[in-house]
């Protein structure tokens, strides 16, 4: 007997049926959702007690989009995102811009199934700790910069001068000149050193963010 | 019916700012001046006064160059030729005016004193000198300053395409680095868990990797290709290209024209003045003011009538070069009539002298607007060319981008999903059977195997419907009532209507998430031939500038061809314009 109803919302199939045999195995009761409408409708229709939620659902609405729309409709839902980004930033929000009481697994960390199992009776018991929360490991990418400086280093990356960087950002060269030596500073990029710093810079942010220059 | 080929109307404002402006001093105006100077004596004096052509030929020469050398007094102090000064119609009257007196009496001195001038050519030459300066110098400042102008008009175009061609080319290069970094990328995800694998698995661990490495080689080497080959984007380019190289060489042949727009009666006017003159000046010694006045009155409203009322007369170029000669021809006889009838009639070799300078003055105008209608159309061209241009890099640009979220998700969706399942799966096994590995490799194939499926995202109408399902309850969304023509024509084309679908989806986002709003009203239409315009307006609070200048707007600069957020009666209002 289930005691309690969890929505997986998961584009990729496999990932989504793993995800909810091993749930199902741990005593919840699944439904399986390949995108945030689907997830939605799914709420209504069964009125869960927690979602596990992927960031990156393909075209259309994305899991913070979901999230946000929970917020509004079903506050009390508990909410673990699963997702290969290594944190909010890397999508253009702030840490702080999620729901407060979540847990944030990276995919690429969970190798062992029970601790999906254990981050989602946490957020059903309010008692999540810091090792679900790996968006705000100190360990994680970039952990030092902020969500301003994530997207400079964003568009430094692609190649863009401070100068365009300034025009699409609507502020001054001066400006970006600053966040671009405060990311340096954090990055402990020397800036005399031998080498090109924005190179050195652009390929810390590509590592980090497990992209590669044709799809930052 | 061979295309129409519209030829610039002319503007009495612009004609005298041309008359008045640098060009019309300018060494080029003043050595195409010089040939019609001699000419004009040449033709209307020797027949009707004494004298040999030598004389005749000291004569035009004295009179050339008693008008340049006033035109260069002028030049050099009051109308400089220099590019941007300001007309000045006042200052250029006078030295056009001071000119022809000059030149007049210079004629007139110098054929008194051969002996070939009779005193009552002074008045004459007197009025008719600065008439035929003013006139000749202000057609050829005219016909100058157009072709400057175009001259300006396509090089600045050029330099417009050329920076598009460039923009292009980043574009295009970055589809290649992406091309080449796909196969480079799957590899080295698959490399890795291939090596897991093997250390896992303990049974036929060399099947296993050849049949992974299998899987690149029949399915993602041959992926990148396709991804790479030519689009029809690249025979759009092709094309595009042929026409600006057309543009720029103006070598399109002005077919059809409409026979109004090629006779110009402000400039037959002007050029027919000293003529009108001289002939009355002769004919009627007595009567030069009236008779003056009625010819010119008549060629201006003869050439008038005929302007309007073949205006709309399309016709090959043959037949508007005849119906021009023919017009002249008319507009002569119909001011030898209305003089004759004013009881000036003209000498019979007065009266075909004065045809046959018509005859003249219109092939001359005739092939100003042939070149005009000429300079219009590539100008047109190259307009249109570096428009299409712009749209075409637009949806390279958009191509880009979904290359670039295409292979993001599915090395990072699928393909990583698949991985990190049968790394889960099989940490659970302690010893896996052949079965299990297949499952592993049927995984890995089929994460893979999403490479060849670009048409099965879903569409923009699947988009906004799950848009409006997942706000459901949180905000009334109003979707927009699509055609089912501009529906087909936005599912025809994947690319803009991924880029569409991401627009709006962003656009809704930041509206509920910072504007806090409760209404959302999504609108589609086609705005131009190539462009879709998307609107989203919202209830609720103006965005931040900084979040204007964050990720979503990143977003809409990549992919819409423009767009601006603004606050519009109370809403604010995100319209945007995608290449489709």
């Amino acid at each position: 007997m289930y005691s309690r109803h969890v929505v997986v919302v998961e584009d990729e199939a496999l990932l989504r049926d793993l995800i909810a045999k091993t749930l199902e195995s741990s005593g919840f009761e699944v439904t399986t959702a390949a995108n945030a409408a689907d997830a939605a409708r799914a709420f209504k229709a069964h009125d869960p007690d927690a979602v596990v939620l992927d960031v990156e659902l393909g075209p259309g609405p994305t899991g913070f989009d979901f999230a946000e729309s929970l917020q509004k409709t079903a506050p009390d839902v508990g909410i673990v995102f699963l997702t290969n980004l290594p944190d909010a930033r890397f999508a253009g929000k702030e840490t702080k811009e999620l729901p407060s009481k979540i847990a944030y697994l990276r995919k690429s960390q969970l190798i062992d199934s029970n601790e999906l199992v254990d981050a989602l009776e946490a957020v059903l018991h309010d008692s999540v700790v810091s090792g679900q929360r790996h968006d705000l490991q100190s360990s994680r990418p970039l952990a030092s910069l902020s969500k301003k400086q994530i997207l400079v280093l964003q568009l430094l990356a692609m190649g863009y001068t401070n100068s365009q960087i300034a025009d699409k950002r609507g502020t001054t060269v001066r400006a970006v000149e600053g966040i671009v030596s405060r990311i340096f500073q954090a990055l402990d990029i020397d800036v005399q050193a031998e080498g090109n710093a924005r190179v050195e810079a652009a390929a810390t942010y590509l590592r980090a963010s497990g992209k590669s220059l044709s799809d930052v | 019916m061979s295309e129409k080929f519209s030829t610039p109307k002319t503007s009495l404002r612009e004609a005298i700012n041309n008359a008045s402006g640098p060009v019309a001093l300018s060494n080029r105006v003043l050595l195409q001046f010089a040939p019609i100077s001699f000419l004009l004596v040449l033709v209307s004096n020797p027949s009707r006064l004494s004298g040999s052509y030598v004389e005749w030929i000291l004569l035009a020469t004295v009179g050339l160059i008693a008008t340049l050398a006033v035109l260069l007094v002028f030049r050099s102090t009051v109308l400089p030729s220099l590019p941007g000064r300001a007309p000045k119609p006042l200052m250029s009257s006078i030295a056009y005016t001071v000119a022809g007196a000059a030149r007049g009496t210079a004629v007139y001195l110098t054929g008194a004193a051969l002996g070939i001038m009779p005193p009552g050519e002074f008045i004459f030459r007197l009025i008719g000198g600065p008439l035929f300066v003013y006139g000749a110098i202000s057609m050829l400042a005219i016909f100058n300053a157009s072709r400057i102008r175009h001259e300006k008009t396509l090089a600045e175009l050029e330099i417009e395409k050329a920076e598009l061609d460039e923009l292009r080319g980043g574009i295009r290069e970055r589809i290649r680095l992406q091309r080449a970094d796909l196969l480079k990328r799957v590899q080295g995800v698959l490399a890795p868990v291939v090596d897991e694998v093997k250390t896992q698995l303990q049974s036929s661990p060399s099947d296993l990797s050849l049949r992974l490495r299998d899987v690149v080689e029949t399915v993602v080497r041959p992926l990148s290709h396709d991804i790479g080959k030519g689009s029809k984007v690249d025979e759009e380019v092709s094309s595009i290209s042929n026409r600006a190289a057309f543009a720029a060489a103006k070598s399109r042949f002005p077919s059809t024209l409409s026979a109004g727009s090629m006779i110009v009666p402000e400039l037959l006017f002007f050029a027919t003045a000293s003529i009108a003159i001289t002939a009355t000046a002769i004919n009627f010694p007595g009567a030069v003011l009236q008779g003056s006045v009625l010819s010119l009155l008549a060629v201006f409203v003869g050439y008038k009538f005929f302007q309007k009322a073949l205006a709309k007369v399309w016709v090959p170029f043959v037949f508007a070069l005849l119906i021009s000669i023919l017009a002249s021809v008319a507009v002569s006889f119909f001011t030898g009539i209305v003089l004759a009838l004013f009881g000036y009639e003209l000498e019979n070799y007065l009266f075909w002298q004065f045809v046959l300078s018509q005859v003249v003055l219109t092939l001359i105008t005739f092939y100003m607007q042939f070149l005009r209608t000429q300079r219009q159309d590539a100008e047109v061209e190259m307009t249109r060319v570096v428009s299409d241009l712009a749209i075409l890099n637009s949806q390279l640009r958009q191509e880009v981008w979904l290359n670039r979220r295409r292979i993001a998700s599915i090395l990072h969706g699928s393909v990583q999903a698949a991985l990190y399942a049968s790394a889960i799966r099989l940490a659970k096994i302690e010893s896996p059977t052949a079965a299990d590995i297949e499952a592993v490799q049927n995984d890995i194939s089929l994460a893979i195997s999403k490479l060849e499926t670009v048409d099965g995202a879903e569409t923009l109408s699947d988009v906004l419907e799950q848009i409006h399902a997942v706000w459901q309850g949180a905000v009334e969304v109003q979707l927009p009532q699509l055609s089912p023509e501009l529906k087909a024509k936005i599912e025809a084309n994947t690319v803009a209507s991924a880029c569409a679908a991401e627009i709006v989806r962003e656009a809704v986002s930041n509206a509920v998430k910072h504007g806090k709003a409760e209404h959302v009203v999504i609108e589609l239409e086609q705005t131009g031939p190539h462009l879709l315009g998307i609107t989203v307006s919202n209830d609720g609070q103006p965005l931040p500038a900084e979040v204007e200048a964050g990720y979503g707007s990143s977003i809409m600069d990549e992919v819409a061809f423009t767009w601006q957020l603004e606050n519009r009666g109370g809403f604010t209002v995100l319209g945007a314009a995608i290449a489709i």
